[in-house]
């Protein structure tokens, strides 16, 4: 039972990552390779917060929150601040300054051992305490998870549906003729980058309380790759395609994990399964399983 | 009404000069045509005015006879030419492929406060409503050119990738006529359409030039041009080289020789 909620909530915590990376992979058509970097800022944005801000703590049962928010503006302003030169360029470069992005913010939190302790990590991380509920049990932290996602989904989808995201659709599909028709293309792409960071933080944050311990490699290279790829096998642009990207992506190892492959191979069979998945599905749905846009 | 004056404008691509020196108007309530041979610059001539290029040398300006403002075009850019009242229909038409047929055109009608991200939260009553009113208005552009009664309720549906090329093509002209510009730029209108679209597209542009506002367009079908222009500049290697009424440049000797007579 406990493994089969631990599962229910990183779900629920991969699918604030897809939905919030949605916005600009899929309803920009930016592929965006820092995910994990903003989630790693969300993660020590807000550790930090709770661990080592008195400030936070002034209002008391409420510091969770506000720690989260701080984590999650803290991270939009840098998320708008690298947003400024990546969304000077578009397609293979912009994805090449993106990498840039995350190999700098992941080397800042490995190296700046005053702050993030570097790779040490930060451990004994508290688990959330809101207005005196203290959530220590899985089926409490699943519920929080639960409530989370059903604020910030109602908030992206009503993002999706909104002009907002009409505009950047059209963007996406044509950038000439929507700025030919007065969409500004610099405008609504870095508000959209701005908001995807912010909220990519969110995500980190829960899974900084969750594990109560975090270190920079779980905000590596590799990571942003896991989270773009849920959304290149589940699809992009509209509700359904990331969150079967990310069951799928949660899963798939569970299930391989069940096959008994002996424990030192195990994790690089795992590795093979989904790169030959990924490179099946661009043959035969390059939008993703349920996706509406198909990469150019 | 509007008009715009393009003065001694260059345009160099390395060593090649595409536009050389060009003195240009678009006359208000009038329909410009622009006629010569592949690689005359006409394109190029229509990206520096609606900010697709920036020029070496000139200046072109946007003259509004209504309250008499000038407005440099040179300091604008490509989204901003819709907000002062140019549209442009491009030679590869540049829809939007994965949206349906109605928010293609949908789309081009919120204003700048209705784009922002926020404003949805503060209008989650109103947004229903100011929608359906923007369909409308899309629906009427779609009447016009003729797409409503083709596809009728699928338009709500259907993506425009979907779409024949001709019918990808009016959905272009309903767009812009969906933003009700002052000045449209049309860049080869009549291209890989059939005789029956051909005919629509004229009496679109003759409407829009009855409604007050202001054409101007490349076009190679000298048949099109005689029957929509009111003027017409000739472009040769880069330069202007006639400008006159539609029957004085295409009774030229020297245009016939140079263009018609070798079409």
């Amino acid at each position: 039972m406990e493994y089969f909620l631990h599962i229910l909530v990183m779900i629920g915590i991969y699918s604030l990552v897809a939905y919030s990376l949605n916005l600009t992979m899929g309803y920009c058509g930016l592929l965006n390779l820092a995910p994990a970097a903003f989630y790693g800022l969300g993660a020590y944005g807000f550790t930090l917060a709770m661990t080592k801000g008195n400030l936070f703590q002034l209002v008391p049962g409420l510091s969770f929150f506000i720690s989260l928010i701080f984590a999650a503006l803290i991270t939009g302003i840098i998320a708008f601040l690298s947003g400024i030169p990546a969304l000077k360029f578009r397609k293979d470069s912009f994805v090449l300054v993106t990498l840039g992005f995350q190999v700098i913010i992941f080397t800042i939190l490995y190296n700046w051992i005053a702050f993030t302790k570097g790779p040490y990590g930060i451990s004994g991380i508290p688990r959330p305490d809101i207005l005196g509920w203290q959530i220590d049990a899985l089926w409490e932290y699943l519920v929080l998870i639960v409530l989370i996602n059903a604020v910030v989904l109602v908030f992206l989808f009503k993002l999706y549906q909104s002009p907002f995201g009409l505009s950047l659709k059209a963007l996406r599909d044509n950038e000439i003729g929507a700025q030919s028709i007065g969409i500004s293309a610099r405008r609504q792409f870095l508000r959209a980058f701005t908001i995807a960071g912010a909220f990519i933080a969110i995500p980190g944050a829960l899974y900084a309380c969750y594990v109560t311990y975090i270190d920079p490699t779980s905000f590596s290279l590799e990571e942003s790759i896991f989270q773009v790829v849920i959304l290149s096998l589940g699809g992009t642009g509209n509700r359904k395609g990331p969150i079967i990207g990310v069951l799928f992506m949660i899963i798939l190892p569970e299930i391989l994990r069940e096959i008994g492959l002996p424990d030192t191979i195990a994790p690089n069979v795992r590795q093979m399964v989904y790169g030959a998945i990924l490179v099946f599905l661009m043959f035969v749905r390059p939008q993703g399983l349920w996706g509406e846009f198909k990469p150019k | 009404m509007k008009s715009i004056k393009v003065k001694n404008l260059s345009k160099k691509f390395g060593d090649v000069t595409a536009v050389k020196d060009a003195n240009v108007k678009i006359l208000p309530g009038k329909v410009t045509g622009f006629l010569g041979p592949n690689g005359a610059g006409k394109t190029t001539l229509f990206h520096l005015i609606t900010g697709d290029l920036a020029p070496n040398t000139g200046t072109i300006v946007l003259f509004d006879e209504d309250n008499g403002n000038d407005i440099n075009l040179l300091n604008l850019k490509r989204h901003e030419m819709a907000a002062v009242g140019i549209g442009k229909l491009y030679q590869d038409i540049k829809i939007f492929d994965n949206l349906t047929v109605l928010d293609n055109i949908v789309v081009g009608l919120y204003n700048e406060k209705e784009k922002n991200p926020l404003w949805i939260f503060s209008h989650l009553k109103d947004i229903r409503s100011l929608r359906k009113s923007y369909e409308k208005k899309a629906i009427e552009a779609l009447e016009f050119v003729g797409l409503y009664n083709d596809l009728g309720k699928e338009i709500y549906k259907k993506k425009a990738k979907e779409l024949s090329y001709g019918q990808q093509k009016l959905l272009s002209f309903a767009r812009l006529i969906g933003r009700n510009f002052d000045i449209l730029l049309l860049d080869e209108p009549t291209a890989g359409v059939n005789e029956f679209l051909v005919k629509k597209i004229e009496d679109f542009i003759k409407e829009t030039v009855k409604a007050q506002k202001t054409v101007a367009v490349i076009e190679h079908n000298v048949k099109v041009l005689e029957k929509i222009a009111d003027f017409i500049y000739f472009m040769e290697d880069g330069r202007i080289e006639f400008f006159g009424k539609t029957d004085h440049i295409l009774n030229n000797k020297e245009v016939r020789q140079r263009y018609i007579g070798i079409e």
